[in-house]
C-alpha cells in the first residue's frame, strides 16, 4: 500500500509538470495578451506592465521562473483580477465551489445508485421509471432545469431564495441542479452494473446455497456492481468540486467555474495555470481515491 | 513633455483649498472634475502598501459616505456608513450590500423575490412586459452612449469614402433595434448622442439602398475585384456576446441583400478582439463609446487624426482643425457650432456607421428614494435612502 501512494505520488508529480508544460505553451501559442483593453496603452505603460510580471523576458526564463515559483506552492499575482493573488482567488472560491459540490454529490449518490439498484433487481415499472428519470435526468440540461426549480420554487411555491449564497436555503436549488444529471448517469451506470453481477455465477451459488436474498443482494452483489460507479466518481469529484459555470451564473454562486472560464477569456495566465493545476491534483486524489477504494470492494483487485 | 511640474496650474493653496488654473475657459471642467478618474486617493496609503495591496478593505483609506468593510470575489462588496464623512448625518443606510451578479435573468429572479431594492439593468427582450407590471418601478432613460461599426480605413476598399457610404446607406437601424435588442434603444442618426443643448445635430446618411448600388458599382468599375482584396472575403469583426453576434448577423444580411456582397463573421473573445483592431487587423468591427462628460467633444475627440482611440485610422484635415478651433473658441454658441461642423464631416466621411444610442433599464423598488435616471448612469449612494 505505502509502495503503491509512493508510486502515485511520483507519478503526480511528473504529471503535474507536463501539464504546467503543456499549459504554458498553449497560454502563450494564442493571440491577445492580458493586458488588452479597450484603450491602446502607450508603449511605455505597457512596457513597465509586462516587467512588472516578467512577461518582456524570453519565454524559456519566464518558464522557469513561472515553475520555480509554483513548486513554492506560490501561484503569482493575477494578472486580471490586479490585486487579487491566485491563491486568493483559489481560497475564496474553492471552498464555496468544494462545499456546493460535496452536497452535489452526496445528493446525487443517494439518489442514483439506489434508484439504480431498485431498477437492476426489480424491473418491470421500476426499472421503466427510473431509466425514463436518468434519460431525462442526462438530456435536460442545467439550465433549463435551473430554470424550472427556480420558477416553482421560487415564484408559484415561494420556499426558497432564488441565487445568492451564504445561508443554507441558498445551497437546496443549485446543489439539486448539480446533482441531477450525476444521479442519472449513476443510476445508469448501478442498474447496468447490478444486471451483470445478478447473473454472474458465484451470485448464482450464492442464492443456491440458501443464503437470504437481503444477503446475497448486500453482501455479495452490492460491493461488485459498485465497482464502475466508484471509477465513475474518480472524475466526477474532480469536476463537481471544481465548480460549474452555468450553475454558478445562475444562481450567483461566488465559487470557481466562473474563475475557470474567465481566466482563459481573459489571457489571466498564472489564474488559468493555477485552476489547471488545482483541478489536475484533485483529479490525480480522487483516481488514488478510486483504485484504493476498489481494491476494498474487490479482492479480485491485484494487491496494491 | 513636463519638466518642472510649476509649470503645472495646479496648487494646494492650504489644507483644504486646491487652485486649478485652466489655459482657457473648458466647458465640462466641472463634470471632468467630478469624474470617477479624479477622485483623491491618500497619498500614505499608497506608500505604506506595496503593489496593490492598497485597495484591500482593512488597507484602503476612503472620504466617501461610505467605506469597503467587505470585498468578495464574485459576490459582494459590502459598504459601511462612514462615520468621518463630512456631511455624514446627511447619509441615510447604515449597510450597503453591492451584489456581484453576471446573468441578468438572476438578477431580476432576486428583484422579483424581493432579496434586493435595485437592479441596474434588466434583460433587454423584457422591457416591454416589465413596463406594464412594474410600472413606476422601471426607469428606462437614455444614456450618454453609442453602439457603431468602425472601419478600417486605412487599406482597401474602406479606404474609399464611397465604399463606406454605400455600407452606411444600407443599413436598416430600426430592424436591428426591433430584432436584435428590443430593449427602447434610439436609433442613432448622429455619433454625439442626443440631449445637448444649442448642438445642431448632423444626420449620418439615411438609409437608401439605390444610392448604397451605384456608389459601390462606381467604386468596383475604377476597382475591378477591390471588394475581395487579394482574394480573400472581407469580414465582420465582433467580441463575444449574444447582442454583439445577433447585429453583426443582421448587418450581415442586410449588406447581402442591398449590395450583394457576402461579408466573413468573425466572432472573437475580447482580448483577441482589441488585438486585431489594435494591429488593424480588421475589415469592419463593431465598438461603442460612452461619453465622460456630456459635451460633444467627449465622443468626436476620438477621430482626431492623432488619438489613440481613432480604431478606424481615419484622418481628415478640416475636422481636425474644426476641433483645435473649437478647443480655442470662448463663445459657446459658436464653439458648439464649430463640433456640429466637425461631425457633419465625419458623418459626411463615414469612418464609422452610428447604430443606435443605448438606454439604462434600472428596476427600483418604491421604497428606495433618491434615485434619479440620468445620461452619464451615475447614482451617487449617498442620496439614497431605503424606507422600510
Amino acid at each position: 500500500m505505502i509502495g503503491f501512494l509512493i508510486k502515485r505520488l511520483v507519478a503526480a508529480i511528473l504529471t503535474l509538470w507536463a501539464v504546467f508544460t503543456v499549459s504554458f505553451c498553449l497560454m502563450h501559442s494564442v493571440p491577445g495578451g492580458p493586458f488588452d483593453r479597450d484603450q491602446q496603452l502607450p508603449d511605455e505603460i505597457r512596457q513597465a506592465i509586462e516587467r512588472r510580471y516578467a512577461l518582456d523576458r524570453p519565454l524559456s526564463e519566464q518558464y522557469v521562473r513561472e515553475l520555480s515559483r509554483t513548486l513554492t506552492l506560490d501561484l503569482g499575482p493575477s494578472y486580471r483580477l490586479t490585486d487579487y493573488s491566485v491563491n486568493e482567488v483559489i481560497a475564496q472560491g474553492f471552498p464555496v465551489s468544494a462545499a456546493l459540490g460535496l452536497v452535489a454529490l452526496v445528493l446525487a449518490i443517494l439518489l442514483g445508485v439506489p434508484a439504480g439498484m431498485a431498477a437492476g433487481l426489480r424491473r418491470g415499472w421500476v426499472d421503466r421509471l427510473v431509466r425514463g428519470g436518468a434519460v431525462l435526468g442526462i438530456a435536460v440540461p442545467n439550465f433549463v432545469l435551473a430554470g424550472v426549480l427556480i420558477l416553482v420554487f421560487c415564484f408559484v411555491w415561494p420556499l426558497l431564495p432564488p441565487a445568492g449564497w451564504g445561508r443554507p436555503t441558498q445551497i437546496v436549488l443549485p446543489a439539486v441542479c448539480l446533482a441531477l444529471p450525476f444521479a442519472a448517469y449513476l443510476a445508469r451506470l448501478t442498474r447496468a452494473a447490478t444486471l451483470e453481477t445478478w447473473s454472474q455465477e458465484y451470485i448464482r451459488t450464492a442464492i443456491a446455497k440458501g443464503l437470504p436474498r437481503r444477503a446475497v443482494i448486500w453482501k455479495h452483489l452490492f460491493p461488485a456492481a459498485m465497482l464502475p460507479v466508484v471509477s465513475f466518481l474518480g472524475p466526477a469529484i474532480a469536476g463537481i468540486l471544481t465548480g460549474s459555470l452555468v450553475v454558478e451564473r445562475l444562481f450567483a454562486i461566488p465559487g470557481l467555474g466562473t474563475s475557470f472560464v474567465n481566466a482563459a477569456l481573459d489571457r489571466d495566465y498564472t489564474l488559468a495555470m493555477g485552476l489547471v493545476l488545482l483541478y489536475t491534483a484533485i483529479l490525480l486524489i480522487a483516481n488514488t481515491l478510486v483504485d484504493v477504494a476498489q481494491k476494498l470492494l474487490d479482492p479480485r483487485v491485484e494487491s496494491l | 513633455m513636463l519638466f518642472d511640474f510649476r509649470e503645472v496650474g495646479i496648487r494646494a493653496l492650504d489644507e483644504h483649498t486646491l487652485e486649478l488654473k485652466l489655459i482657457r475657459p473648458n466647458p465640462s471642467y466641472l463634470q471632468i472634475l467630478a469624474h470617477m478618474t479624479l477622485c483623491p486617493v491618500n497619498q500614505r496609503c499608497l506608500e505604506a502598501h506595496s503593489g496593490a495591496a492598497w485597495t484591500q478593505p482593512d488597507k484602503l483609506v476612503c472620504n466617501g459616505p461610505y467605506v469597503v468593510q467587505e470585498r468578495r470575489l464574485r459576490d459582494r462588496i459590502r459598504l459601511v456608513k462612514n462615520a468621518e464623512y463630512w456631511d455624514a448625518e446627511h447619509v441615510s443606510c447604515e449597510i450597503i450590500d453591492d451584489l456581484t451578479i453576471e446573468s441578468p435573468i438572476t438578477m431580476l429572479n432576486l428583484f422579483e423575490s424581493g432579496e434586493v431594492d435595485w437592479i441596474p439593468s434588466v434583460p433587454t427582450s423584457l422591457v416591454d412586459e416589465l413596463a406594464n407590471v412594474h410600472a413606476g418601478e422601471l426607469k428606462v432613460a437614455p444614456v450618454f452612449s453609442t453602439y457603431f461599426y468602425v472601419f478600417n480605413c486605412s487599406q482597401p476598399p474602406f479606404d474609399d469614402p464611397r465604399v463606406r457610404r454605400a455600407f452606411c446607406e444600407a443599413v436598416n437601424r430600426d430592424v436591428i433595434i426591433s430584432t436584435a435588442l428590443r430593449g427602447g434603444q434610439l436609433p442613432a442618426t448622429s455619433f454625439v448622442p442626443g440631449g445637448i443643448a444649442g448642438y445642431a445635430y448632423p444626420h449620418a446618411p439615411p438609409e437608401d439602398r439605390q444610392d448604397a448600388a451605384a456608389l459601390l458599382a462606381a467604386y468596383q468599375a475604377e476597382h475591378p475585384g477591390g471588394l475581395d482584396p487579394n482574394g480573400r472575403k472581407l469580414s465582420i469583426l465582433y467580441n463575444t456576446g449574444e447582442t454583439h453576434r445577433s447585429i453583426a448577423e443582421l448587418l450581415q444580411t442586410q449588406w447581402r441583400s442591398a449590395l450583394g456582397l457576402n461579408l466573413d463573421l468573425e466572432n472573437r473573445e475580447f482580448g483577441a478582439y482589441r488585438g486585431a483592431i489594435v494591429a488593424g487587423e480588421f475589415d469592419l468591427a463593431r465598438s461603442g463609446w460612452t461619453g465622460d462628460v456630456s459635451d460633444p467633444v467627449a465622443f468626436l475627440h476620438m477621430f482626431v487624426s492623432d488619438s489613440e482611440f481613432n480604431d478606424a485610422r481615419w484622418s481628415n484635415a478640416e475636422y481636425d482643425s474644426r476641433l483645435t478651433a473649437a478647443a480655442t473658441e470662448r463663445d459657446p454658441q459658436r464653439r458648439l457650432q464649430l463640433l456640429a461642423e466637425a461631425e457633419a464631416i465625419l458623418l459626411h466621411e463615414c469612418p464609422i456607421i452610428p447604430l443606435y444610442h443605448r438606454m439604462s433599464t434600472h428596476l427600483v423598488r418604491p421604497e428606495v428614494s433618491g434615485f434619479f435616471t440620468n445620461p452619464a448612469d451615475v447614482h451617487p449612494l449617498k442620496g439614497i435612502a431605503v424606507r422600510r
